[in-house]
């Protein structure tokens, strides 16, 4: 595991990655510092104004909502950066140097994951935490409740890697990897518009059939609205798109593995 | 005792339903002995990459049976102590050479004292110890070569699989990888080797097996390949002499002033036609069994093959 996971963190300072989330993490804290206060000042219907105790009934905190959206911007870069590692690995010439060592290709996958999920993992984390930590300072914006939405931020990266890592096994292509995280999220939309499509049809197997997909479908974007609730304080009413969610993950996750078990090298 | 043992071992490529079926491998049975050089040879397409990568479990057998040390290649204890060397290889470029090493060692379960050791005397075996500090993308073909044979080495294997070690290096690197396949040889080790350079092999290796559209079609030592069953080559002072040689004992291939070749009906024959020439006073300076290269002798095994498909 060790020298995995050493390989996934040269790996990562070799592509220069770090410096991106260097630029980012800098650019932000700039804003932060060039910024006054923070204030919010939306209008309702045109006209009257809201404070952040009523807001945070209808929105959520909006802090907490704008950490949430770097936070996944932060997420979506690492799956860019990651996308290419498992094609790159099953290339012909480097493949053979892996599989030609006493380790199966099951724990290969499971371990190359998991260093994946760490060393990225590690370096949004460690991203949000110093633009979490400038926001406090400048601002005096320190929430414990931050923390949830450090830890939806790995959940994410989880959900997200399964499925670039299942398109990256399966096509050994970081394009192939990339297009079905982007058709993932497509699909996602589409079916969070559920409901409209079973108004346009009367059919109940037709009805069954989007339920269904919808069901088994990973939804991130739900799963990342049901953290933002909870680090608010607010109730969660359905905890359905979070466990499906994870199921969903961990299905993509096993047939990576059968299928990089039944692959010619 | 046999480290690696195959047979029947087929390997069928399915592609698209259009194209049909590639056999690479076509019931392949070959053994090969602890502690020999075996050279595999073949022309491009013949399936030697095929038969090393199914040996290690990259490709999966079709049919038949492949156990190395023992034990099937689905089991990844049977590359405890196997190392490889791949063609065309790409290692991670990110890694320099000792990082390599390290990654290689670690991926072998090996403690990190002892692939540090191991690099250490490695990296100066293959003539990179200036260059482990290097990143791989930086080095040339020859110092990749290198790198990788020192990767392949680093598990101390007791079999060392080699599929064109000796692509892209210089001359002086070429011998350097030949003395080091013979010092591996010298401690007990069996060596594979898959090569294109057929003078290599048959300077190195001790058995070869010749593979022609995943058959085998010759399997035997260098020097089985390499003499022409009861030829001989006799350097002698003939002159004008005339010679004949009794039918029971052999027949004149080609004689000249100074080299007589014959091919006798048994080895007995040999003493017969000496004594003709002593008793002709021609003076003998040498008797040997004639021999062809091993390129030679790959090529006529090859168009035999042709002829008789």
């Amino acid at each position: 595991m060790r020298g995995i996971l050493r390989d996934t963190v040269i790996e990562l300072l070799d592509r220069k990655i770090i410096w991106v989330f260097a630029v980012i993490v800098v650019l932000a804290v700039l804003i932060l510092l060039v910024t006054d206060d923070i204030g919010f000042r939306f209008g309702v219907g045109g006209s009257g104004e809201m404070d952040l105790g009523q807001l945070n009934e209808v929105l959520g905190n909006p802090i907490l909502r704008g950490f949430d959206l770097f936070m996944a911007f932060l997420v979506f870069l690492a799956v860019v950066a990651s996308a290419g590692i498992f094609p790159g690995m099953l290339q012909r010439g480097r493949t053979e140097f892996y599989m030609s060592k006493p380790i199966s290709r099951a724990s290969l996958l499971r371990r190359k994951v998991f260093a994946i999920w760490v060393v990225y993992g590690g370096l949004v984390l460690v991203s949000g935490f110093l633009v979490y930590l400038a926001a406090g300072l400048f601002h005096g914006a320190f929430d414990g409740s931050i923390l949830v939405l450090q830890l939806l931020a790995l959940v994410s990266l989880l959900i997200w890697l399964s499925v670039s890592i299942l398109f990256g096994v399966l096509s050994r292509s970081t394009v192939a990897s990339l297009m079905a995280v982007l058709l993932v999220w497509v699909v996602e939309w589409v079916l969070s518009y559920r409901e409209f499509f079973k108004s346009l049809t009367d059919s109940s197997v037709g009805n069954a059939i989007i339920d269904t997909v919808y069901f088994i479908f990973p939804k991130p974007d739900e799963v990342s609205d049901i953290f933002l609730r909870i680090a608010s304080d607010r109730t969660v009413w359905d905890w359905q798109p979070v466990w499906t969610t994870l199921a969903a993950a961990f299905v993509l996750f096993y047939l990576s593995t059968m299928i990089i078990k039944r692959q010619d090298f | 005792m046999q480290i690696v043992e195959t047979e029947n071992l087929t390997k069928i490529y399915q592609t698209g339903l259009k194209k049909g079926n590639i056999i690479a491998l076509d019931s392949v049975g070959l053994r090969i002995e602890q502690g020999e050089i075996f050279g595999l040879l073949g022309p491009n397409g013949a399936g030697k990459t095929t038969f090393v990568k199914v040996l290690l479990g990259i490709t999966r057998l079709t049919s038949g049976s492949v156990l190395i040390n023992g034990l099937p290649p689905e089991d990844s204890n049977s590359r405890e102590r196997v190392g490889f060397l791949p063609e065309n290889h790409r290692f991670p470029p990110h890694l320099t050479g000792s990082g390599l090493l390290l990654f290689a060692g670690q991926l072998h379960h090996l403690p990190e004292t002892t692939i540090k050791e191991r690099s250490t005397h490695l990296l100066r075996l293959v003539g990179m110890e200036r260059w482990g500090t290097t990143k791989i993308s930086r080095y040339s073909k020859g110092m990749a070569q290198r790198i990788g044979l020192a990767q392949a080495l680093i598990s101390d294997p007791d079999l060392l699989l080699l599929d064109e070690p000796t692509d892209g290096v210089d001359p002086v690197g070429k011998n350097e990888i030949k003395e080091v396949l013979k010092r591996v040889k010298s401690e007990g080790k069996t060596v594979l080797l898959n090569s294109h350079l057929l003078s290599e092999v048959e300077t190195i290796a001790d058995r070869v097996a010749i593979l022609n559209r995943g058959k085998v079609v010759r399997v035997g030592t260098v020097d089985e390949f390499t003499t022409r069953g009861l030829r001989y080559e006799i350097e002698a002072d003939i002159r004008e002499e005339r010679l004949e040689i009794p039918e029971n004992v052999g027949k004149v291939i080609r004689v000249t002033t100074k080299l007589l070749v014959v091919e006798l009906e048994h080895i007995d024959g040999v003493n017969a036609v000496i004594d003709q020439l002593r008793m002709k006073r021609i003076s003998i300076k040498s008797v040997q069994p004639a021999r062809i290269s091993l390129e030679q002798s790959f090529m006529e095994t090859l168009s035999d093959g042709e002829e008789r498909i």
